[in-house]
């Protein structure tokens, strides 16, 4: 249909880009960029992630060989546990879980004006249920 | 008032601000052609009594086949079954125009919902329902 595609479209995604400039200047999502950013670059992080990753790859080949031991689980554990108490990390997380709250604050907005669920429809699980 | 009260009093402002922005974006969509045309498909379609009963008695059998499936003991002669009974019901024009309008509009919202997760580094439909949508 040539409507959706016209003014009406237009200025959703004009809407759309206000409303993210506006996010953006929240706390809560200024917030997030910020601990995003550390996470991403922090050296500390992100040699930890690599080590994550190989014991995590291990970790899958050693219970496909059937080889898997006590101790590797308690190991996998433990440098996963020791990975989220990473000052980085837990700000990152928290911070996403304060953002991830926000965001569902618009979405009730947005889903109360309309009377129509955004996250839900837009969402990856909203097919024909 | 103490700058620490300032920065939160400030804070609430640019809240309130975005979500200001986030009805400007609700009304943009509700004022879409895209959104009236799936409104107007939706009435047509509560208005179709026949259409609307065959669906309605779609929906339970597909629960109780659902439902089945969730506790192993989904028949298979049911689900090829249920699935005949949607092709011919999603054959109805009333029934045609919905969906083709339902998903006129999911486009639109989805790439409203792409863009927000895009720039802000959350998938704002994952956020958004918890639970993974509505099943």
């Amino acid at each position: 249909m040539d409507t959706i595609s016209g003014d009406g479209r237009r200025a959703v995604l004009q809407r759309t880009r206000e409303f993210i400039a506006a996010l953006k200047a929240t706390p809560a999502i200024e917030r997030f960029a910020t601990a995003q950013a550390r996470f991403q670059t922090d050296p500390k992080v992100q040699q930890t992630l690599q080590v994550l990753q190989r014991n995590a790859d291990a970790f899958q080949r050693a219970q496909q060989d059937g080889t898997l031991r006590e101790e590797q689980i308690r190991e996998v554990r433990e440098a996963q546990a020791r990975f989220r108490r990473l000052p980085p990390v837990h700000e990152f997380s928290q911070a996403r879980d304060v953002a991830g709250l926000f965001l569902q604050e618009t979405n009730r907005v947005i889903s109360e004006t309309l009377g129509l669920d955004l996250g839900q429809t837009a969402g990856p699980a909203g097919g024909a249920c | 008032m103490s700058p620490a009260k300032q920065d939160v009093m400030h804070g609430v402002d640019l809240q309130e601000a975005a979500l200001e922005k986030a009805r400007a974006l609700a009304r943009a969509v509700g004022e879409s052609p895209s959104f009236k045309a799936f409104e107007a498909a939706q009435e047509a379609l509560m208005a179709d009594r026949e259409v609307n009963g065959k669906l309605q008695a779609f929906q339970r059998r597909q629960q109780g086949v659902r439902f089945a499936q969730a506790w192993g003991g989904g028949d298979p002669a049911q689900e090829a079954a249920l699935e005949e009974e949607w092709r011919t019901l999603s054959r109805t024009a009333t029934l045609q125009a919905y969906l083709r309008a339902q998903e006129q509009l999911r486009d639109i919202l989805r790439v409203v919902a792409g863009m927000i997760s895009q720039e802000i580094g959350i998938d704002y439909g994952a956020a958004c329902s918890p639970a993974g949508g509505c099943c």
